[in-house]
This record gives C-alpha cells, structure tokens and sequence, in this order.
C-alpha cells in the first residue's frame, strides 16, 4: 500500500478566499468551542491542558447522533483516525465520521483530522478533514492549529 | 553459498546478505551474469514492487538448471519478502504504541510546564524555574508523576512484549524468591488511577504473614511483563464500579495466584483463542486493542514456568451498556 506522510499537506496554506469575499468571525478563545471525539478521551492529556489554559474544550468517545448539542455547538472538532466512527464504517473509522460532519454542517465547522501514526494510507481520502495533525504534537501545536482554523470560519 | 538481495521500487533494501559474496564487487557492475568456470551466477529480476538480485556460487544444480534457478528466485522473492512484510507490520504496531505513549507524557509535562518553563542559561536555572512551577502546582506534579510512573510501565510492557513475542526465547530468566503480595503491589501501583476512573477497586484477599511464610520463585521481569499485560487488559475489560479479588494459594512447591473480576465475556470456544496474537474477542470487537496483550502475557509467564487458565461462570453476568460481562476468574498456576 502506498503511504504519505501527514505533513504532505496538499491543500495550499495560503488562499485568496480568506482576504476577499469573506466576513470576519466574532470568534475568539472566549467563545469559541472545541470538540475531540476520540476513544481514548479519558486518557488525552492534551485536553485538560487546553481547558487549564482557557479554552472551552469537550471530550467523547463517539458521536452517538450528529444532532447532539456537543456536536452542534462546536466550531473546531479534531476527529481521531482510529477508534471512532467504528459504526459507520470498520475500516474508514474516523475519516467516514468526518464525511458525515462535513456533509451535515458543510463549511460551518473546522473539521481536524489527528492520528497517532505518523502515515496515513492514500486510500483513506484525508483531504475530506479540513486539517491534520499528530496526536502527540504538542499542546502549543494544539492551540496554534485552533488559532489558526478559527480564522478560517 | 546463495546470497539474495530484496529491493523496493524506491531503492529500500528489504532483506540482504548480498555484500557478504566475496564477488559483490565482481557481479555489482554487471548483474546479469554467469561465470563458468568459477562456478558462479548472478542475475536480477523483478516480482512487482520489488526486484530480487540473487548470487549462486559452487551450487551445481543450480548453476545447470536455469528452470532450478528461477524457481531459487521465486522462493526468495516470496518467502523473503512476506517474512520482511510481516515483520515490518509488527514493528509498525508497536513503533505506533510507542509514539503514543511518548505523546501522552510530552502532553502531560507539557500540563505542568511548557517548554519555555526549561529555558534557563544554564542546568540549574532551568531546574529553578521548574521548582517554583512544582511549588506552585504539588496537587498536579504528583498527579504527573504518577501518571509518567503509569506511561513508563506501559512502555517496559510493550518493549518487553516486542522481544518475548518477536525475539525468539532468547529471554534471560532469572528466577528468585519473592513475596507474591508485594511483587502484585509493586506491578499494579501504576494502574491505580486508571482503575480508579473506572471506578473499579482491587482487593488482595492475600495476609501479609502468609505471602511472607510462603515466598515463591519465580523471574520478576517476566512476571512483571504478564501481569502489566494483564492489567492493561483489566482496565479495558471490568465491569465499571465493581472489585478484583485476588487470592494466593501456596502447597508444596506449587503455587496459584487468582483474580476473579467481573469482565467481559469470552465464550467456552474462545478460552484458547483469546491467548492467540490478534485475537480480542468477539465482545470486545469495538474497543479492542492490538489484541497481542495476552499473547504476551501467557507466553511470559511461560517463560517463568507458569500457564493461565480461565474459567468463567455465565451463570453470574450482567449486561451494562450494551456490554456483556460475566465472572471471570483467571488462574496463574506454577507448572
């Protein structure tokens, strides 16, 4: 199987979207919501630290309805690759979980796609999240990827 | 002699004793080539993905046969080539578990301090500022410590796993005289938070006097290895708010260590299969595992002369959450 590293990023940093055409957000850390649906959510330490830092932060295991309030009011979710989503698909996991964010909330939530292996298959379709990350970067990686993708909404 | 080198498309080198020929120098410039009177033949070929380059020396039947020597490079190209996959796939496995238990405790110092808390002119600035960071935050400092505690066991389990599953048994065994309670005390210290999230309390049904009276031998490493395995297993796989009881029994020189803990179910016809590498159950299909923990747990204790053996009683279960757990009692018996 082919493989490709997860900082392939093949979608560009940069885009015009975001100068033109786009109103600015009234998202800030003090009003922004983040979501991690992840099996090991118990076991995250990335997660309190965000929350002793300020940020309204949750953590579940799985989206039992796509509807929950939890879902409906985060705007940045980060979505495990393994370990979620298991219902929907065995093998795509998380990556069919985030077909089924995008396709109910569209543009309206950041979706961020993390793992703790360092390759994703190609035949997972990541670009389907909106970003990606490793589950072991740093909690400051964490917070400037925040940063930057509530900007983006 | 036949020496074999594997090739990936992208020039990787699979598997190889190539340079060990004594004409690699010979044969490296020119590869298609067979030499007669020096009883020698090289050539390469492609199987897909990857190209085999195999040299013959002083192997007559080969050397005569082109048909036996296209079935040599077949054999290699399969055998060599699967035995690599596999292996690469197991260190894939564990290289991920590892990067993830490193992740974990980054994050977790990363709680406590960031890492501009470390920066300093020199050792002992840097340990200043971190004194004041642990002065100011004790609750959270014994909580990471214990947690790093938890995140270094984990590790020794899964590097000890790596080599008793992978590394042949070339396993260096030292067995010695033990107290069983203290041993099970030392072992299980890490997993008390976890245990403690579930809710779940463990009870040593074992007096002091008595594992003291009746010390056991046995090789701690290993012991230690299966019962971290074991616990691991626990905390994934008892019943939310309820206790393990474990129990020691000594008689001659034969010993029995029981833990009887409300757990997931495992039916009679998986009893054995659930020792087997990549087995998790069929109740546990959604949140298992690599399902190599019990692998590495039987296969460590018997490498210190002990077996498990699991005996259920369906007639105590529950259903929680869609989960179906029964008494389960897990018996580790001195051979």
């Amino acid at each position: 199987m082919v493989n490709i590293n997860i900082f392939n990023f093949e979608k560009p940093t940069f885009s015009f979207k975001g100068l033109f055409g786009k109103k600015k957000n009234n998202l800030d850390k003090s009003n922004v919501h983040i979501l991690f649906i992840d099996d090991e959510v118990d076991d995250f330490p990335v997660i309190q630290n965000l929350k002793d830092a300020g940020w309204s932060v949750e953590g579940i295991k799985d989206i039992q309805n796509i509807e929950d309030d939890v879902v409906k009011r985060s705007q940045i979710i980060f979505v495990d690759y393994r370990g979620v989503g298991k219902t929907l698909s065995e093998s795509e996991q998380g990556i069919s979980l985030i077909k089924l964010l995008k396709g109910v909330y569209l543009e309206s939530k950041r979706i961020i796609l993390y793992s703790g292996h360092n390759r994703f298959s190609l035949g997972d379709q990541i670009d389907v999240a909106d970003n990606k990350l490793l589950k072991n970067a740093d909690t400051a990686e964490f917070i400037k990827m925040i940063q930057c993708e509530m900007k983006k909404l | 002699m036949i020496y074999f080198e594997i090739k990936r498309e992208n020039g990787d080198i699979v598997a190889s004793n190539i340079r060990k020929c004594p004409y690699f120098d010979l044969f490296q410039k020119e590869r298609n080539l067979t030499l007669r009177s020096k009883q020698l033949k090289s050539a390469v070929k492609k199987y897909g993905s990857i190209s085999i380059w195999l040299i013959v020396e002083s192997e007559e039947n080969l050397l005569r046969s082109n048909r036996l020597f296209n079935k040599m490079m077949d054999l290699h190209a399969m055998l060599v080539h699967n035995f690599s996959e596999y292996y690469f796939s197991k260190i894939r496995v564990h290289s991920h578990t590892l990067r993830t238990i490193q992740g974990k405790m980054k994050q977790k110092i990363d709680g406590l301090a960031a890492k501009k808390d470390f920066q300093g002119k020199d050792y002992s600035e840097s340990k200043k500022n971190i004194i004041k960071k642990v002065e100011l935050n004790i609750e959270k400092t014994a909580d990471t410590i214990c947690f790093l505690n938890k995140r270094v066991a984990e590790i020794d389990a899964h590097i000890g796993g790596f080599d008793v599953l992978y590394m042949g048994d070339e396993q260096d065994i030292n067995a010695e005289s033990v107290n069983i309670k203290k041993v099970l005390l030392n072992i299980i210290a890490p997993f008390l938070g976890d245990f403690e999230k579930q809710g779940v309390s463990i009870n040593f049904a074992i007096k002091d006097d008595y594992a003291d009276a009746n010390k056991i031998s046995l090789d701690y490493k290993m012991f230690n290895l299966a019962l971290c395995n074991f616990f691991d297993n626990a905390i994934k796989y008892s019943k939310p708010y309820s206790e393990i009881n474990i129990t020691f029994l000594k008689k001659d020189h034969s010993f029995i260590v029981e833990v009887s803990m409300m757990s997931l179910r495992m039916d009679q016809d998986e009893l054995d299969l659930i020792f087997d590498e990549g087995y998790s159950g069929k109740y546990a299909s959604y949140d298992a595992g690599d399902g190599i923990g019990m692998s590495v747990m039987k296969k460590a204790l018997n490498l210190t002369n002990m077996k498990i053996k699991i005996e259920p009683n369906y007639s105590e279960s529950e259903i929680i959450g869609g989960r179906k757990y029964v008494r389960n009692i897990f018996k580790i018996i001195s051979i």
